[in-house]
């Protein structure tokens, strides 16, 4: 583990009311001073690397990384949690979560193709069988995480070529009439999960960009980021996805990486870092980074078009944990729904809490995400919204299926659609 | 290695709490908030209500293992951080705000209620608890108790033992004891209240806190002024307190401090500055206009460069935010800050500010110093780094001057941290030997069998009361 970065923490606890862990565990182990204690038993010998208790202990964080937001040292403890995961893998220690689904997914994330079939027979499924009762009652008892599993994915929409984000998007008029001059070009990151589950907010992030005035690639080469890969210690794993998505950018000439889901986004970010000791990418991979961008900060930070729709619904906004607290986004996706006129944004209490999802946390620790869900969905039901606005695929999984639990008519929207909505017309909203 | 039977004895005892004993549990409760400190425990233990920690006590004497009581591990003097085979007492579920009694302006609360828990809970009523140490969102009302925490309103409201109107505990022998009450006056017998607080853990386990409490302030006026020497913002800190001018908040940042803050937050503060004084007033709103400008005029007139005077609550937020980042922007600096809390009269603040300058500069240590200037209270904090033995050397070198200096300058080595193990071997130095005697005659009499919190403010007595820990900055850093 880096020891530089291991020494930074000054063991202050300021970081211990902003970790979901510690709310539901209050153990030192459940909380970042605790953990970052354990990493450092480990570097120093007093714990074996491959006791299963130090696994357990690294696996049960969320990863949020809220604690970097409260921590007034400056810890990087998403990279400290990185290092101490890749040790564990490393040891092959007996306290990691089970291959199942973790060893599916992660083998699937990078391959598009597999991605695609397993959508599929996934969509066949939740149109058969998923929907017989006594099948589900049986499969409970049988494999509860495949059944835990299968009931957290939303309904798979099927995968039509409709959604299919153009190779290239102009800079489009609102309403059609002559295309404006493209401002700059910016590259789309279309995600692994994203397009195959949320289709339509990858092809509404780029519908916005070219309605203000960009012009939008998306390279066929882009891949998985990685970031699931490196977040369960499988760090050679994210770098060769990196080395990928560095290449596909450079190729697709565009200046800016806009990315529309605050868990890859983040990620990205982080190339620069993951390949710092490779000499022939590291360079490419800090310039990478540098131009990494959330897709509501590259809107606002370049000058929003602002939408004349007007929606007259309420809705609030839940800060994905790695758009808060991983990259420091709070204000531009705010700043977007007060562009929007007549939505009334009714602020979420606890808006910078985990909800749980976490990668796959939600299938890895159900029971802790369940409680950190139900409280996400309390607040939620609490505000009185008829939409919760978020930017990242996982948490959308996990919030709406909190809402579907308790039969909630809320509906959990991408900023990206929303705003396009505000564009077009009402009648054009998401599903 | 707590023997077996302690161990059975312990969960006998705590049918209702839990007993922990796994490697990774022991492995995070050695160490507090105090660098280089850490030795782990032989258990933890979190009992559920006074009776189990009663029992908890009496068999700890019966069996002779220690007891460290814990709140949140924020502490700086190394209070919470365990004896070797000793058993942890937490207390995670005792958060309950029981009673605020707003006829009586008093709360009866749970020794794990979080410090700004509290403070929110009796706002709401429109009245106000002061004490707000630094780490007032994650620390609990016991554990300030035990240290007699500070914090930034000390210079008006005092500290928390100004605010401690009755105690429920456990002795070290385990005798539960109640003193005080919700009568103002009580003369009744010795005042054992007043000896318990502060007591760091040595002398009784709390398991309820009577606080006390005043009414909220209307009105908050906040003032930041930069100067560019210290002697004329330490004139600035005299005048204002000469004027009968009582400030809630009078904080005071060097030069090194207000570097570190600037390239960390990009607060706008001009360059060139040696202090900065943040300057709060409060209470009623025609005497808060009337102070703050009062205030604001004498910083002017000891040629204050700049005096910024918030008009609304966001902007004295940002004003204060100068303040509040100091310790994190310090602790940026190096991988590891000590901060300590030398303390002298207010009149001998510049002074002491100038000594312990020419005292870092001498070691050849990074000395950042900010504090309470009203009341004193300082924070010099160190930068350094745990793995360098040499400069850790430096450091425990420079922080024994500046206790010398504190203490000839007629202050203390500690104003708000406790004594603890950090700096039990400067404490004759301070209160001579006599007063040790008379502190250790207590704690004989109290815990004959000094299994409470042992080792902790005194040096290990000559029959060695209790593992000898030696100087354990040293050990440590050598490890």
């Amino acid at each position: 583990m880096d020891g530089d970065r291991l020494a930074r923490c000054i063991q202050c606890g300021l970081c211990l009311p902003s970790c979901p862990t510690f709310a539901l565990t209050p153990l030192e182990r459940a909380n970042p001073r605790g953990r970052i204690g354990l990493m450092r038993a480990v570097d120093r010998g007093e714990m074996a690397a491959d006791d299963p208790a130090f696994a357990e202990a690294m696996y049960y964080c969320v990863g949020c990384r809220a604690c970097e937001t409260a921590c007034p040292a400056g810890v990087e403890f998403g990279l400290l949690l990185e290092d101490a995961r890749a040790v564990i893998e490393t040891a092959e220690s007996a306290g990691r979560p089970p291959a199942f689904p973790r060893e599916i997914l992660l083998d699937a994330l990078p391959r598009p193709g597999r991605l695609r079939l397993g959508a599929r027979l996934l969509r066949l499924y939740q149109r058969t069988l998923g929907r017989m009762r006594w099948w589900s009652k049986r499969l409970e008892r049988w494999r509860p995480d495949v059944a835990r599993f299968l009931s957290l994915a939303p309904p798979v929409p099927p995968q039509s070529r409709r959604w299919r984000i153009p190779a290239e998007l102009a800079p489009a008029a609102v309403g059609g009439g002559s295309a404006p001059r493209a401002r700059g070009t910016v590259a789309l990151h279309p995600g692994c999960v994203q397009p195959i589950l949320f289709p339509e907010i990858n092809a509404d992030s780029a519908q916005v960009l070219a309605y203000n005035r960009w012009r939008v690639v998306s390279p066929e080469g882009f891949r998985c980021c990685g970031a699931l890969h490196a977040h369960q210690g499988r760090r050679e794993e994210a770098r060769a996805q990196a080395r990928i998505n560095v290449a596909a950018f450079e190729e697709s000439g565009a200046d800016t990486l806009v990315s529309n889901a605050a868990g890859c986004g983040a990620f990205l970010e982080e190339y620069g870092e993951l390949l710092r000791d490779d000499p022939d990418w590291a360079e490419r991979a800090a310039d990478f980074s540098g131009r990494v961008v959330d897709v509501t900060e590259h809107l606002v930070k370049e000058g929003l078009r602002r939408p004349v729709r007007a929606f007259g619904i309420r809705v609030t906004y839940d800060d994905p944990c790695h758009l808060i607290h991983g990259q420091r986004v709070a204000r531009a996706p705010r700043l977007v729904l007060a562009a929007i006129p007549d939505l009334e944004v009714v602020p979420l209490a606890e808006s910078t809490w985990c909800c749980g999802s976490a990668g796959i946390y939600n299938l890895t620790h159900p029971e802790a995400a369940d409680r950190l869900s139900r409280r996400k969905i309390d607040r939620i039901v609490e505000t009185g919204a008829e939409m919760v606005v978020t930017g990242n695929p996982g948490c959308m999984v996990q919030i709406a299926a909190g809402l579907r639990a308790i039969g909630s008519p809320v509906r959990v929207v991408h900023p990206m659609s929303l705003l396009r909505a505000a564009y077009e017309l009402p009648a054009l909203l998401p599903r | 290695m707590l023997t077996d039977r302690a161990l059975v004895g312990l969960q006998e005892a705590t049918h209702k709490g839990r007993v922990l004993t796994a490697r990774e549990d022991l492995l995070t409760y050695a160490s507090d908030a105090t660098p280089l400190l850490r030795q782990t425990p032989g258990a933890i233990v979190i009992p559920k209500d006074a009776e189990e920690v009663a029992a908890i006590l009496a068999l700890a004497n019966e069996e002779g293992f220690a007891v460290v009581p814990r709140g949140a591990g924020t502490g700086l003097s190394g209070g919470a951080v365990p004896t070797e085979s000793s058993v942890v007492l937490l207390f995670p579920s005792w958060n309950r705000i029981q009673e605020i009694d707003v006829a009586n302006a008093m709360a009866w609360v749970d020794p794990g209620v979080v410090t700004a828990d509290l403070h929110a809970a009796v706002e709401a009523e429109g009245l106000f608890y002061p004490p707000d140490p630094g780490s007032m969102r994650v620390c609990t009302i016991g554990g300030n108790v035990a240290e007699n925490a500070g914090g930034l309103r000390g210079l008006k409201y005092g500290v928390t033992k100004d605010y401690v109107q009755g105690l429920e505990a456990v002795l070290p022998t385990g005798e539960w004891v109640r003193l005080g009450g919700k009568a103002v006056k009580d003369v009744a017998g010795y005042g054992l209240k007043d000896l318990l607080i502060g007591s760091e853990g040595t002398l009784a386990v709390f398991t309820r806190v009577l606080v006390r409490l005043v009414p909220k302030p209307v009105r908050t006026r906040t003032l930041l002024a930069g100067f560019g020497s210290l002697a004329a913002a330490g004139e600035a800190v005299a005048t204002i307190l000469a004027e009968r001018i009582v400030p809630c908040t009078l904080e005071i940042m060097d030069a090194v401090t207000i570097g570190a803050v600037e390239a960390f937050g990009n607060l706008g503060i001009p360059e060139g500055l040696e202090a900065l004084l943040l300057i709060e007033v409060d209470g009623h709103p025609a005497a808060v206009e009337d102070e703050s400008h009062a205030v604001g005029a004498i910083c002017r007139r000891l040629g204050a460069r700049r005096v910024r005077r918030a008009t609304s609550e966001e902007e004295a937020e940002d004003l204060r935010s100068a303040r509040r980042a100091a310790f994190s922007a310090l602790a940026r600096l190096g991988p590891t800050a000590i901060l300590e809390d030398a303390t002298v009269p207010r009149s001998a603040v510049p002074e002491m500010l100038v000594r312990i300058r020419e005292i870092a500069d001498r070691h050849g240590a990074t000395f950042g110093v900010f504090g309470h200037a009203g009341d004193g209270n300082l924070h010099p904090t160190c930068l350094t780094d745990v793995r360098d033995r040499n400069a850790i050397a430096r450091a425990e070198a420079a922080f024994e001057e500046i206790f010398a200096a504190a203490i000839a300058l007629g202050g203390t080595i500690t104003g708000e941290h406790g004594v603890g193990l950090a700096k039990r071997r400067f404490l004759a130095r301070q209160v001579g030997d006599a007063s040790v005697r008379f502190m250790r005659q207590i704690k004989a009499v109290l815990d004959p069998n000094h299994v409470l919190n042992p080792g902790k403010v005194f040096e290990p007595g000559p029959r060695c009361e209790h593992p000898p820990l030696g100087h354990p900055r040293h050990a440590e850093a050598t490890a």
